[in-house]
């Protein structure tokens, strides 16, 4: 039964889909699934009757003239999506979110890394006092280790999925794979929202880490809050990744939200490949020319802010 | 087995045919065309359905829904008086084709 399914859902795939051509579709299917049914019982085997059931089909061209359909031939045969690619891929995209999502984490962890060792020779901790530049410079050292770290990590789960380079072209999914990955999807839609939320509360309460001590003790040391506020937006983005990531993922196979086939808005395509390679240049060039490294996080947070903010304004003025 | 292409014109024929008698649906009416025809013709899916869809926009049928006996949901089709008539016509349509062409076939 499965395999005349799919057989319709190929035959299918390129043409409108019209409520006169779903009809059409759901009919024959009907039929042919009663025909099929009827050649078992006459003793056939299954393969018999599925190919019976095949092979009386008919010439899907003489159901277009009666729609006056102009068969819209593709000018390359589009590539079909099987389940268990769409598996595969959906299984080895919450992975790599994993990855890519830990490797974000590490690099804003990294900035930590800095401003608690450069703090070390502030002696605010103490004991534990070191010249200035020393911590510093352990930190940087620290802190480039783990972009390292982080871009073996980026580097790595974009090979895995160099595989499935063919669905950034527009691609074919039959019916019944989009209707289990359109499944998939709403049950993850729950979880994902209780992630958002979560992540831009963080988001919130980040910079409260270190506008609520500074005001409210007396004496506290900077640097430690400043490390909290980092780490708890580095939480924040490690969510915002590796769900964003599973969520993609979905889009991607079902071409909606982010990847629907609107045509892309260039000038948002092209920011948002640069936005975060500019910022960590931006944060090393205060650091190294400026010595700015116990400031020079803010450019994290506030291209965080800034993104969206300019995602929006870019997609106004588009629709004018 | 007759190749599709030669009985193109008689297929709303053969499908108002098996109508007339009582309200019918795809899978009934092309098991009877197979058997009545004894195996001789098999009506494809697409021609099935073409004929369909265009008898019924031609209103020389109707379509409902309804449960068949093993509780499937199924679309029937009854014959309208508009569409007995056009049987009837076609019916002639074709005596007439016979004879003619009767007196062109050598034995």
């Amino acid at each position: 039964m499965e395999a005349i399914r799919s057989y319709l859902d190929n035959i299918f795939a390129n043409l409108p889909r019209t409520k006169e051509v779903l009809r059409a579709k759901e009919e024959m299917l009907a039929n042919m699934e009663e025909k099929y049914l009827a050649y078992k019982e006459e003793g056939r085997s299954e393969n018999e009757a599925i190919g019976s059931v095949i092979s009386e089909f008919g010439n899907i061209d003489e159901l277009l003239s009666e729609f006056s359909i102009e068969q819209a031939v593709p000018q390359k045969t589009l590539r079909t999506v099987s389940k268990q690619e769409a598996t595969d891929w959906l299984d080895l995209k919450r992975r790599s979110g994993l990855m890519v999502a830990f490797g974000v984490f590490l690099i804003i962890a990294g900035a930590a890394a800095v401003v608690f060792m450069g703090s070390m020779g502030h002696s605010e901790f103490g004991n534990y006092s070191l010249p200035v530049s020393t911590g510093s410079a352990m930190g940087v050292v620290l802190m480039l280790l783990m972009v390292v770290l982080a871009v073996a990590l980026f580097i790595y789960s974009g090979m895995r999925l160099e595989r499935f380079k063919f669905l950034q072209e527009p691609f074919i999914l039959p019916d019944a794979v989009k209707k289990n990955v359109e499944d998939m999807k709403d049950q993850y839609t729950k979880t994902y929202t209780l992630a958002i939320i979560a992540g831009v509360s963080l988001c919130i309460l980040a910079p409260l880490a270190i506008i609520l001590p500074v005001v409210f003790l007396e004496n506290t040391p900077v640097s430690q809050w400043v490390i909290l506020m980092l780490l708890l937006v580095g939480c924040a983005v490690f969510i915002f990744t590796y769900f964003g990531s599973i969520m993609g993922s979905y889009d991607q196979l079902l071409k909606t939200g982010d990847y629907s086939e609107e045509p892309e808005n260039k000038i948002i395509k092209a920011v948002s490949s640069a936005i975060w390679p500019l910022a960590v240049l931006a944060f090393f060039l205060m650091g190294f020319l400026g010595g700015l490294w116990h400031i020079a996080w803010i450019v994290f947070p506030v291209a965080a802010l800034l993104f969206p903010v300019f995602i929006t304004i870019a997609k106004a003025m588009k629709k004018e | 087995m007759i190749s599709s292409d030669v009985i193109r014109g008689y297929n709303d024929l053969i499908i108002l045919s098996l109508l007339t008698d009582q309200p019918s649906y795809g899978y009934d009416i092309s098991r009877q065309i197979r058997t009545i025809s004894e195996e001789r013709y098999i009506i494809k899916e697409t021609t099935l359905y073409s004929a369909f869809n265009r008898l019924e926009k031609q209103a020389y049928i109707e379509s409902y829904s309804a449960v068949g006996k093993h509780g499937r949901q199924r679309t029937y089709y009854r014959i309208t008086e508009k569409g007995r008539a056009y049987y009837r016509e076609k019916c002639e349509e074709w005596i007439l084709i016979k004879k003619v062409i009767e007196k062109f076939v050598k034995e």
